[in-house]
């Protein structure tokens, strides 16, 4: 697996197993599940009032606000529709899925896409960006995301381009060098695809886009060694209409991308250190000492003793 | 984060992974501990032959997805429930963590558990690639068994919330006895007993086999496996219940019904003694097994009296059943009554022999069945993470990166005040 | 717990190691007659189908001997009756099978004759077999249906 997967597969196959028991006529039964996906999102599920017919997802991020200023409601409204509903207390989002009433494209029409429920809240932000982008309107305020306590995520458009910065934090020392090896690659990658847009990492120095005082930008971004820069700059080709999803797709799960493959790195890193280990083993029990007094037979029978 | 996200629960088992999070009924995914490998056909050591350049390392499927994968080796990481290759194991946790649960790491406590007598040594491996790899923040390593009494409290009084008892832990491979006082596995007295979930389906395959031919052969496996989960049940006496059957067979005869998948067409089977013969096999091996021919009752009773003395009293009040092969109805009455009518013949005997001058106090027998008892230790481990005790026993990154990996030898015993 | 043992405990005679208990029939024979609800063949069909399971029996009392007996005598008959399509065709299957030589404990061709005495004298012999076959002939002819409704289900168990 070298890309993560966008839909979240518990809540797919929640509702898949739910939707084929009540197509089998099943009585359904009660459900309350509370799952978390990458960047601290929440998922529950159960059903609202006790009423087992109805199953309810609901779904929490912690920066639902400041997607919310980038029309994180209206995107949501073209992709959910009717399923929508008023959100569960503590949640963000809510979709209300009905048992008795199936639909026959279910798996398509309500499993899937609930499926990316995360995913399509991400997406608005980026598809403003992109739109801004694509008329050529310029000087919009830069969007702000901090999708995790210590990681901001930055979008601004241009008439030509649009760049997304990623501020990570890397947890351990060495998560920053196999990180900073790993976005060489991504770097070197240009020169294979011509198509690929540019990708800028930077360690612990902000990259020139963010500087010049503008808010959003820790102050103290700067003294912490462990934090990286990801800059993707992103050409029309990337943010036309038909490639818009795919972009996001890809985009949106960036940071988790990053981390799985250090952590990946490190589990080959360890696997070729136990090999290691097991070929010295091997050496070392060669230089062990023969033990001594052992009887020798010459080929004729007799014994073989050293004299010293 | 960790205090709002939940933690994350994985049970290794020989055959199946239990996954999800804490504080859910049911684990989110029981998938095959099983992950497909491409093989290189080069000669020498294993492990150096599996090194790879570019993104190889990559290239594996675990689950249910390893038996659909062509072109790949499927291997099993864990052999009668220790880790063998920490190399797949590694790589199995890669995608448990960021493929099925689609957590990140960083973000959550993980409780992981182990079979009784793991060596410490293994402990600290697993305690090395959960926090050098993944850079957990926290991590517990709990028994099986520990858990699985703490499952049984699902159906208990609080006041009568007890980590002493001793675990019936039958699952598809193997059944363990292990006796657990306050949290700690005894662990000279454990025995295991050959006789488990794969064997009732062979003797009912076998049973089947010499009678109903519309089976098709390659699915004879799968139709007893599915008979054996929906229609077996333990009897009382087995000389009474095929009187039972013989006197009115319609209505304890059932009928199977099932769809050959090459030709798609339905054949029906017909299901009679194979209803309570095949779980018999627990309270009479002898059926399926010349070998091995103790009963599962006997075993239970055993393995208490190989217990201190001082244990034994509470270890026959609470004996605890876990594992999908406990699942047969009436498997908890019919233990219970079997290990009473031991326990009592020796009261009798003792009785006898003191020419009536010792009176001994009844032993109270009891087996505690419950309905989380399919996935008893991952629920167990799924209630005891949810719990803010939890976040003060597990071991955190902080105090790994000071000490070093020995930390995890020891994981102390927590969740009885509750 | 063990196999299914005999629980007719009161019998009078002894022959070989064996119990001489009382059958319930009309036939002539050393057996002495019998009214109650249960003799020892209609204990050994119950059990039957529960004790062939059984790898070990613990013989407990001359009549489990006699129980054992009985249940190979069984097999014998249920081998045979596969073999027929009809129930006329059982009847006559068991009746020649009533007269043919069926080796009793003592004589070389019996399987299990570690644990049966040989009978003292080969009149006591002849007439314990001629007790018993005729017995077990008439029980069984009267109880071929039963019998024939038997293998169909229980011949998966040999």
């Amino acid at each position: 697996m070298i890309l993560l997967e966008i839909n979240n597969r518990i809540v797919e196959e929640t509702l898949t197993l739910k939707y084929k028991n009540a197509l089998a006529g099943h009585k359904p039964e009660s459900i309350d599940i509370t799952i978390a996906d990458f960047d601290g999102v929440l998922f529950h599920l159960s059903n609202p009032g006790g009423d087992k017919t109805k199953v309810r997802i609901s779904i929490s991020l912690q920066f639902y606000k400041e997607l919310q200023e980038h029309g994180a409601d209206e995107l949501l409204k073209r992709e959910y529709g009717p399923l929508l509903s008023t959100p569960e207390d503590g949640y963000n989002v809510s979709l209300l899925v009905d048992l008795e009433d199936v639909p026959s494209d279910w798996e398509t029409s309500v499993v899937k896409k609930v499926g990316l429920l995360k995913r399509n809240c991400f997406a608005s932000v980026f598809e403003k960006y992109f739109e801004f982008q694509e008329r050529g309107e310029e000087g919009h305020k830069r969007a702000v995301i901090n999708y995790r306590t210590d990681e901001t995520l930055y979008v601004e458009a241009k008439a030509d381009r649009v760049t997304v910065v990623f501020s990570t934090l890397f947890r351990d020392e060495d998560d920053v060098v196999i990180g900073k090896v790993f976005m060489q690659e991504f770097k070197e990658g240009r020169r294979a695809s011509q198509t690929a847009p540019q990708v800028l990492f930077s360690h612990r120095d902000p990259p020139l886009e963010l500087e010049g005082g503008i808010p959003g930008v820790k102050k103290d971004g700067a003294l912490n060694n462990n934090i990286g820069y990801i800059t993707f700059v992103l050409f029309p080709r990337h943010t036309n209409t038909a490639t818009r999803d795919n972009t996001i797709n890809l985009i949106h799960t960036f940071r988790d991308y990053l981390h799985y493959h250090i952590k990946c790195s490190k589990a080959y890193v360890h696997s070729r250190m136990r090999a290691k280990t097991s070929d010295f083993l091997k050496v070392l029990n060669r230089a062990r000492p023969e033990p001594k007094n052992v009887e020798k037979k010459t080929i004729t029978g007799r014994t073989f003793i050293r004299k010293d | 984060m960790t205090g709002r996200l939940p933690a994350c629960v994985i049970d290794v088992g020989t055959g199946y992974t239990k996954l999800g999070f804490a504080a859910n009924k049911e684990p989110q995914f029981i998938i095959p501990s099983a992950i497909a490998i491409k093989e290189t056909a080069k000669v020498g050591d294993q492990a150096i032959r599996r090194l790879t350049k570019g993104v190889e390392d990559l290239d594996f499927f675990i689950g249910d997805e390893a038996f659909e994968a062509t072109g790949y080796a499927v291997k099993y990481p864990v052999r009668h429930g220790l880790v063998e290759d920490w190399d797949l194991m590694e790589r199995f946790l890669e995608q448990c963590i960021f493929r099925y649960l689609r957590a990140e790491p960083e973000d959550h406590c993980f409780l992981l558990t182990e079979p009784p007598l793991n060596t410490p040594e293994n402990r600290e491996y697993t305690a090395e690639i959960m926090f050098e790899s993944f850079n957990v923040p926290g991590l517990y390593i709990a028994v099986q068994a520990v858990l699985a009494l703490a499952a049984s409290w699902a159906s208990r009084t609080i006041g009568e919330r007890t980590l002493t008892g001793i675990v019936v832990d039958s699952g598809d491979g193997v059944t363990h006895v292990i006796p657990v006082a306050d949290g700690y596995v005894i662990g000279s007295c454990i025995k295991h007993i050959p006789i488990a979930g794969r064997n009732i389906t062979y003797f009912i395959q076998s049973l089947l086999r010499e009678r109903e031919i519309g089976i098709p052969p390659e699915q004879s496996l799968e139709t007893a496996k599915a008979i054996k989960e929906r229609f077996c049940y333990i009897c009382p006496d087995i000389a009474k219940e095929f009187a039972k059957y013989d006197s009115d067979s319609s209505k304890w005869m059932k009928k199977f019904e099932g769809m050959n998948s090459v030709t798609k067409q339905p054949f029906v089977v017909d299901v009679g003694y194979e209803r309570f013969l095949g779980p018999e096999i627990f309270f009479h091996p002898e059926f399926s097994n010349p070998d091995f021919t103790t009963p599962i009752s006997e075993i239970v009773d055993t393995v208490i009296q190989n217990c201190p003395i001082d244990v034994r009293r509470p270890l026959y009040h609470n004996i605890v059943l876990s594992g999908g092969s406990t699942m047969f109805r009436d498997f908890g009455r019919r233990l219970q009554r079997d290990v009473k009518r031991v326990v009592d013949a020796r009261l009798r005997l003792s009785e006898q022999l003191s020419g009536g001058r010792i009176k001994p106090k009844p032993i109270d027998v009891q087996v505690i069945s419950h309905h989380m008892q399919r996935y008893a230790v991952w629920f167990g481990g799924s209630m005891l993470a949810s719990t803010p005790e939890f976040y003060q026993v597990c071991h955190t990154k902080a105090a790994y990166e000071e000490y070093g990996p020995s930390i995890c030898r020891h994981n102390p015993v927590f969740g009885t005040m509750t | 717990m063990p196999a299914y043992h005999s629980t007719l405990m009161d019998h009078s005679q002894v022959v070989g190691n064996m119990a001489l208990l009382p059958i319930r029939t009309q036939f002539r024979g050393p057996a002495p007659p019998y009214s109650k609800d249960m003799d020892i063949i209609d204990e050994a069909l119950y059990f039957f189908k529960a004790n062939v399971f059984f790898r070990t029996y613990e013989i407990k009392n001359e009549s489990d001997r006699v129980l054992i007996y009985i249940t190979l005598y069984i097999t014998e008959c249920l081998k045979r009756l596969q073999k027929s399509s009809n129930k006329n065709q059982g009847m006559n299957e068991m009746y020649t099978l009533a007269i043919s030589k069926f080796d009793i404990p003592g004589e070389p061709g019996f399987p299990l004759n570690s644990v049966y005495a040989k009978p003292s004298t080969p009149a006591e012999a002849g007439k314990k077999q001629y007790s018993k076959f005729s017995h077990f002939l008439c029980y069984l002819f009267i109880n071929c249906t039963l019998f024939l409704n038997f293998t169909a289900t229980i011949f998966i168990t040999l």
